[in-house]
C-alpha cells in the first residue's frame, strides 16, 4: 500500500521527465500489465518473471506440505494417538525363565484389558453405571473421574477374564475397547520367589532375576517398539534346579516349624562352577501376588541379610594361617586357661578343653583361642588383606539386584582381628561366606556365585586363585574330619563322604550379645575328597526341642536340616553313594601325618 | 485390416484388464487368508503358552509331593536301599523245584499223554477214535 502511494507521489516527476523527451510514454496501467506479458512471452531473454512465478508456486506447495506435516506431528489424529497410548501403556513381553533342566519358572500368557477413550464417550454416567455393573470390583467414583478427563486413553481394568470381556463387549459402549496384554505368571508359586523376584502389572521387573533381565536392555527394546512377543525373546536359563529348590524349601519349612525359628535360609552351590543350584529364604512370598514381598521380614537373607557367621569363619582363619605358612597342619596351640584378655575384653573358650590342640583339633573343638592365635600370627594387616581377597569386606554383587555391603569394623585393631578370627565382629551376607568356603574346598579358586547356567570352563575364566591347592586339601581334610568325628556328624549321610562346619553366633540385641538368641549356620561339602556341592542352612533364633536336650546350637537344627537335604538332593544331583571311603582321599595329609590320619 | 487390428487391440485390453483385476482380487483374498491364519496361529501359540503354564502349575513339586504323600506308599530314597552290583549274590545252580516235589510224591514217572496212547492202541482208519 505504501509503495503505491509512493509511486503516485513520484509519478508526476517521472512524467515530466518523459514528456520532455520525444519518447512515447506508456500509460500507467500498461506499465502494470507489462510484467504479466513477460510471463507469457515465449522468447528466452525475458522469461525471468516466469521462472520466478514457478519458484513461487512450488515454494507455496512445499510450504503447505511442511505445515501439514507439522500439524500431523504436533496434533496427532485420534487413531494414531490411541495406538501410541496403547503401545506405551500395555505390558511388554518378557522372556520365559527356565530352570537348569528346562522347567518353566516364569512365562507370559495373553490376557485382555479394557480401556476407554473419554473423548469419545457420549454419556459418561451411563458408561460408568454399565461398566461397574459388569466389573463389580471397580470403584464407581474413581471410574467416573477417570472418564471425565479430556484424555485420549485411560485404563478401565487390567487383565480381565474372557467371560468379563464378553460381558463388556455385549454392553456396546462406544469409546470402550480391549487391548491384548501379556500377564506374567509364576506356575511354581513361592518355591523360587527370592531368585525370580517379580514383575508388576506393566511387566516391568521389580526384583530378582526379573529386574536383572530388564537391566540387560529389555526395557530399551520395548521403548523402541521391539519385542512385543515372548517368542521373539530367548528364554533365560537359570542355574536353579527346581526339584532341589523345592526340597530345600520343604526341609527349611519343616525346620522353621520344628525349631520355632523366626527365619531360615538355605543354599546349594556347585563349587566348581559357582552356580547356585538352590536358594531359599523364609518367610517368602508368592511372585504371582507379591503384596507382602516388600515387607521387612521377606528380604532375601542370603543376599541382603548380613550376619556374623560364627565358627564358619574359623575355616577362613585356619586357611589363612596355613596358606601364609604361619602354621602347618601339625602346628599346635595351647588353650590353657580357657580365656584370652584383650584390654578390658575377655574371650572365653566355648567348648573348653584346656589342653594343647593341633590345627585339626582346633577346628573340631571349634576353639576360639586356637583361631585367635592363628589370626594373630598372620597379623592385622595380613588378616585384612586375606579377607579382602576372599571378597568378605566388599559388597558382593550377583545377577540378583539385591545385595548388601558387609558391616566391617571402622577401626580394625588387634581385638577385631581376634573376634573376626572366630566369626564375630564382621557381618557378611551368607552368599559371600558361601563363595569363600567354596574357594577353600574347590582347590583354591574363588568363583563369584551366579544364578545363570554356565559351564566349568566359563567359570574358570574369571576365577581367581586365592589359596594354594595344598591348603585347599587341608581344609577338605579337616572339614571331613569334623563331619566324621566332630560337630558336623548330624549331616554325615552315609555314602556321600560329607564334611562340614557348624557355626553358632549369639545375636546382637541392643549392642550386647544375647545369650539365648542364636544365629546358627551349617556349611557342608560333599563329597569331601573332590567336592561338587556346598550346602548351607541358616536359622535365625532357633529354640531347643525335646530330642536336642534343649540345645539350640547349629548342629541340632541347621545340621539336621542339612543332613536331610543332602540325603534327598544327592540322588537328584547325580551323586552316586559310595560304599567304602575313597582309598586315599587326602594323600598329602596322610604323608604329613596330620592328626586323625593315624 | 485396420478394423481387425482395433478389435484385437480392444480385446487384448479388455482381457488384460480382466486378468489384472482377477489377479488383484485373488491377491487380496490370499492376503486376507494369510492374515486370518496368522491370527489363528497367534491364538494357538497363546493357548499353548497358557497350557504350558497350567501344566507346570499342576506339576509343581509342592503339589506333587502333597499328592504323593496322600496317595502313594512311596518313601524317599535312602542310601540303604542302594546296593552294589558285586554285592548281589550270583544265581545258584538251576533247581527244578516242581520236578523235585513230584519226585518226592512218587509222581516222577513221565505222564501218559494221548500220543503215547495212540501208538499202542488200535484206532479207526483216518485217525478218528
Amino acid at each position: 500500500m505504501t509503495q503505491e502511494v509512493d509511486q503516485q507521489a513520484t509519478a508526476p516527476e517521472i512524467d515530466a521527465a518523459t514528456i520532455a523527451k520525444p519518447v512515447v510514454a506508456k500509460p500507467r496501467w500498461r506499465f502494470r500489465t507489462e510484467w504479466l506479458r513477460d510471463v507469457f512471452r515465449m522468447s528466452g531473454e525475458k522469461s525471468e518473471p516466469r521462472v520466478g512465478l514457478v519458484i513461487l508456486g512450488f515454494s507455496g506447495l512445499f510450504l503447505a506440505i511442511i505445515v501439514r506435516l507439522v500439524m500431523l506431528g504436533a496434533f496427532p489424529s485420534d487413531q494414531i494417538g490411541l495406538r501410541r497410548a496403547t503401545s506405551t501403556a500395555i505390558s511388554a513381553a518378557r522372556p520365559d525363565i527356565l530352570d537348569r533342566n528346562g522347567v518353566q519358572l516364569a512365562t507370559d500368557i495373553r490376557t485382555v484389558s479394557v480401556f476407554a477413550e473419554p473423548r469419545n464417550i457420549l454419556d459418561k454416567d451411563e458408561a460408568t453405571e454399565l461398566l461397574t455393573a459388569v466389573l463389580p470390583d471397580l470403584n464407581a467414583k474413581e471410574l467416573r473421574d477417570k472418564l471425565s478427563t479430556k484424555k485420549g486413553f485411560v485404563w478401565v481394568k487390567r487383565e480381565i477374564t474372557p467371560r468379563q470381556q464378553a460381558e463388556v463387549h455385549r454392553l456396546g459402549i462406544p469409546g470402550v475397547g480391549f487391548v491384548p496384554e501379556n500377564k506374567r505368571v509364576y506356575p511354581n508359586g513361592n518355591v523360587a520367589a527370592h531368585v525370580l523376584g517379580f514383575a508388576n502389572v506393566d511387566n516391568v521387573g521389580i526384583a530378582g532375576i526379573e529386574k536383572y533381565i530388564d537391566s540387560q536392555g529389555l526395557q530399551d527394546l520395548n521403548g523402541a517398539g521391539f519385542a512385543m512377543q515372548a517368542s521373539d525373546l530367548r528364554p533365560v536359563q537359570l542355574s536353579i534346579d527346581m526339584r532341589v529348590q523345592h526340597l530345600l524349601r520343604d526341609e527349611l519349612v519343616k525346620g522353621l516349624e520344628k525349631y520355632r525359628a523366626i527365619a531360615a535360609a538355605g543354599a546349594i552351590m556347585d563349587v566348581n562352577t559357582g552356580e547356585m543350584i538352590a536358594l531359599v529364604s523364609l518367610p517368602d512370598f508368592d511372585p504371582g501376588n507379591p503384596v507382602d514381598a516388600l515387607e521387612k521380614d521377606r528380604i532375601n537373607r542370603m543376599n541382603v541379610g548380613v550376619y556374623e557367621m560364627g565358627s564358619t569363619f574359623k575355616a577362613l582363619t585356619i586357611a589363612m594361617a596355613l596358606d601364609a605358612g604361619k602354621a602347618n597342619i601339625n602346628s599346635s596351640y595351647s588353650t590353657a586357661g580357657g580365656m584370652m584378655r584383650f584390654g578390658r575384653q575377655v574371650i572365653k573358650e566355648y567348648h573348653g578343653t584346656g589342653r594343647t590342640l593341633t590345627v585339626p583339633e582346633v577346628f573340631l573343638h571349634s576353639s576360639n583361642m586356637g583361631s585367635i592365635k592363628m589370626a594373630l600370627s598372620v597379623g592385622v594387616e595380613g588378616h585384612k588383606t586375606f579377607l579382602r581377597k576372599m571378597m568378605q569386606l566388599d559388597r558382593m554383587t550377583t545377577e540378583l539386584p539385591e545385595s548388601a555391603a558387609p558391616i566391617v569394623p571402622g577401626r580394625w585393631g588387634e581385638i577385631n582381628t581376634a573376634t573376626i578370627a572366630f566369626g564375630h565382629g564382621l557381618a557378611v551376607a551368607p552368599i559371600q561366606a558361601l563363595a569363600a568356603v567354596g574357594a577353600l574346598v574347590n582347590g583354591g579358586y574363588l568363583i563369584k556365585p551366579t544364578f545363570l547356567k554356565r559351564s566349568e570352563e566359563e567359570a574358570r575364566k574369571d576365577a581367581i586363585r586365592v589359596i594354594k591347592p595344598e591348603t585347599s586339601e587341608a581344609m577338605r581334610y579337616i572339614m571331613r574330619l569334623n563331619g566324621e568325628k566332630g560337630s558336623a556328624r548330624k549331616a554325615d549321610v552315609a555314602g556321600y563322604f560329607v564334611g562340614g562346619k557348624t557355626g553358632t553366633a549369639e545375636k546382637v540385641i541392643n549392642g550386647r550379645y544375647a545369650k539365648n538368641k542364636n544365629f546358627t549356620t551349617f556349611t557342608a561339602i560333599a563329597p569331601s575328597d573332590k567336592p561338587r556341592y556346598l550346602f548351607l542352612a541358616i536359622y535365625d533364633e532357633p529354640k531347643g526341642y525335646a530330642e536336642s536336650g534343649g540345645y539350640s546350637t547349629a548342629a541340632w537344627n541347621a545340621g539336621v536340616t542339612t543332613g536331610k537335604v543332602i540325603e534327598r538332593a544327592a540322588p537328584i544331583l547325580g551323586m552316586a553313594p559310595r560304599f567304602e571311603p575313597p582309598p586315599a582321599p587326602f594323600p598329602l595329609m596322610a604323608r604329613l601325618g596330620a592328626w586323625g590320619t593315624r | 485390416m485396420i478394423k481387425l487390428l482395433h478389435i484385437i487391440a480392444i480385446g487384448a485390453l479388455v482381457s488384460s484388464a480382466v486378468y489384472a483385476y482377477s489377479i488383484k482380487y485373488e491377491t487380496t483374498l490370499q492376503a486376507e487368508q494369510l492374515q486370518k491364519l496368522k491370527a489363528k496361529a497367534q491364538r494357538e501359540r497363546d493357548a499353548i503358552a497358557v497350557l504350558k503354564a497350567e501344566w507346570q502349575f499342576l506339576n509343581r513339586p509342592e503339589r506333587l509331593q502333597a499328592l504323593a504323600d496322600k496317595h502313594l506308599d512311596l518313601q524317599p530314597l535312602t542310601t540303604a536301599q542302594i546296593v552294589r552290583l558285586s554285592d548281589i549274590p550270583n544265581r545258584g545252580p538251576k533247581v527244578d523245584s516242581i520236578g523235585r516235589k513230584l519226585e518226592d510224591l512218587g509222581l516222577g514217572l513221565p505222564t501218559e499223554t494221548p500220543r503215547d496212547r495212540k501208538s499202542n492202541t488200535a484206532t479207526t482208519p483216518g485217525g478218528r477214535p
